[in-house]
């Protein structure tokens, strides 16, 4: 161990209650999930400010996943393959497809829910993803009392990406809304990595339903992993008053429309490829869903 | 903290830091260990190694997790009759990774035909368990898993380019076209299931 390096404090809670009176106690101690974001962080060790651990890896009630009818609830630490393993019978093609962009298998083995949505200033695809399904997770406060709220997950971010609740609480559930009823179609698109190459890439998710010749409800949600979460009520209201056939030139409006709303939300290193590509992005995902419709 | 570890068969204690990354660990304290990351966490996908008989990153694993686990390197790997199935695959269909990810490469090669072998097994038993603890799921019993199941059985299933492109993202090495690992692994798995066959 190089000298003047103190080996950090590794708590091993075994239930959420104790996980977070282990926070409240001790409150430079970080919340270990997967790991895989805090590692690859450059510099990671050696490093003299480390904090000390408190690794949920225990806590049995954070792996469950339960499935009713209207939704699926995922504890935090349920790896990404295990919800894929799940979601393969649940979810839509497109979904698994989504989630499983997210890597390999062996990080998907290792990457956790909860991991992937509390990273402090990175917001990689199941951000992104669970934001636009309007997914909601449990969140329980760092206080005496352990008190708990739902939260939506586009709740959890600021517009420029930051994660709002990095020492004030501990994400313990996320429920998935799969009403296989409903006639909501998702769309989600990735260009280049957000772990490898994070100032060039562009995550997509949409969420949306057909009614009457126009697109309804629809919900849409952009993320640059370091410097843009983008999810915009005004912009999901424009999407809505598009009806089909939609021409090329109200395609066009529409997306520099949301390069001008990007260009205001997103911090001053996202980077003009990204701002483009999410228009594009846009473009073909909308002349896309006209071609389905007119397809029939 | 004090960790106690089986790596490569042989039983280790050694007092190390409780957050270093396992690559560092081998690096240090195992001097066989022939990984050559020099990307610090970036995941360059060189320090690949089995804990428990997963593929994992090492340089993503930290010290307090590995305690009481069973790693393999790929020295260890290399003198199982698993990595015999691989290397001879690559001499059969005469190309191989270059010696810089060859490692790596052998090593998610070997976790893609687990991960296959264990879908098989899940379909030939019929049902699928959950993985949440909530009971367990019964598999669909259509034509086409049991066909599945039936190509796996006589070793003639073949894995999809799709599933090897995005297991091999790990490894930036682009030394061995797709086409090529996927002749490959197609190759291990067929000799493994044949080897499989004659044992039972």
């Amino acid at each position: 161990m190089p000298e003047g390096l103190r080996s950090p404090t590794v708590f091993t809670p075994k239930t959420v209650s104790e996980a977070v009176a282990n926070k409240y106690r001790n409150p430079s101690a970080r919340f270990w999930a997967g790991g895989t974001y805090i590692m690859s962080r450059p510099n990671f060790y050696p490093n003299i400010n480390q904090s000390d651990i408190i690794s949920l890896a225990g806590v049995q009630d954070l792996s469950r996943i339960y499935h009713a009818d209207r939704y699926l609830e995922a504890g935090a630490m349920v790896t990404i393959q295990q919800l894929l393993t799940m979601g393969s019978f649940i979810f839509s093609k497109e979904l698994n497809n989504a989630i499983s962009s997210i890597g390999s298998s062996v990080i998907r083995n290792q990457a956790t829910i909860g991991g992937s949505l509390c990273t402090g200033d990175m917001r990689f695809s199941m951000s992104c993803i669970l934001a636009t399904l309007n997914a909601q997770v449990e969140l329980r406060m760092v206080t005496k009392s352990a008190s708990a709220r739902w939260v939506p997950v586009s709740k959890l971010y600021d517009r420029k990406g930051n994660f709002l609740f990095a020492d004030s609480a501990l994400l313990t559930r996320v429920r998935i809304p799969t009403d296989t009823s409903s006639q909501f179609q998702f769309i989600s698109r990735t260009l280049d990595s957000p772990m490898l190459n994070p100032s060039e890439s562009v995550i997509f998710g949409l969420q949306y339903s057909i009614n009457q010749g126009s697109i309804a409800s629809p919900n849409l949600c952009i993320t640059f992993p370091d410097s843009c979460f983008y999810m915009s009520l005004d912009f999901d209201n424009l999407l809505s008053t598009l009806s089909f056939p939609i021409t090329q030139d109200l395609t066009v409006k529409v997306a520099k429309r949301l390069v001008a709303d990007l260009t205001l939300s997103a911090r001053q290193n996202a980077t003009p490829l990204q701002i483009e590509r999410a228009a594009r992005l846009l473009e073909v995902v909308l002349n896309e869903i006209n071609t389905n419709y007119l397809a029939g | 903290m004090r960790l106690n570890c089986n790596i490569n068969g042989s039983q280790y204690s050694l007092v190390v830091s409780s957050d270093k990354p396992l690559s560092q660990i081998l690096r240090e304290h195992i001097i066989t260990f022939a990984e050559n990351s020099q990307c610090l966490g970036a995941s360059c996908g060189n320090c690949m190694v089995l804990i428990n008989g997963n593929a994992a990153l090492s340089c993503l694993v930290p010290a307090f997790k590995i305690n009481g686990a069973s790693i393999l390197t790929f020295e260890g790997f290399q003198k199982t009759r698993f990595c015999h199935d691989i290397e001879r695959a690559y001499a059969d269909i005469g190309n191989q990774p270059c010696p810089q990810c060859y490692p790596s490469k052998t090593i998610i090669i070997e976790s893609i035909l687990n991960k296959v072998d264990k879908e098989n097994q899940n379909r030939i038993s019929g049902f699928r368990i959950g993985s949440g603890g909530h009971g367990e799921i019964p598999q669909q019993n259509d034509s086409a898993a049991n066909e599945q199941a039936a190509r796996s059985r006589s070793g003639t299933g073949t894995i999809s380019t799709e599933l090897i492109a995005r297991e091999m993202s790990m490894s930036n090495c682009q030394c061995i076209e797709v086409s090529d690992l996927e002749k490959i692994i197609n190759l291990a798995y067929r000799y493994r299931s044949r080897r499989r066959a004659r044992r039972s």
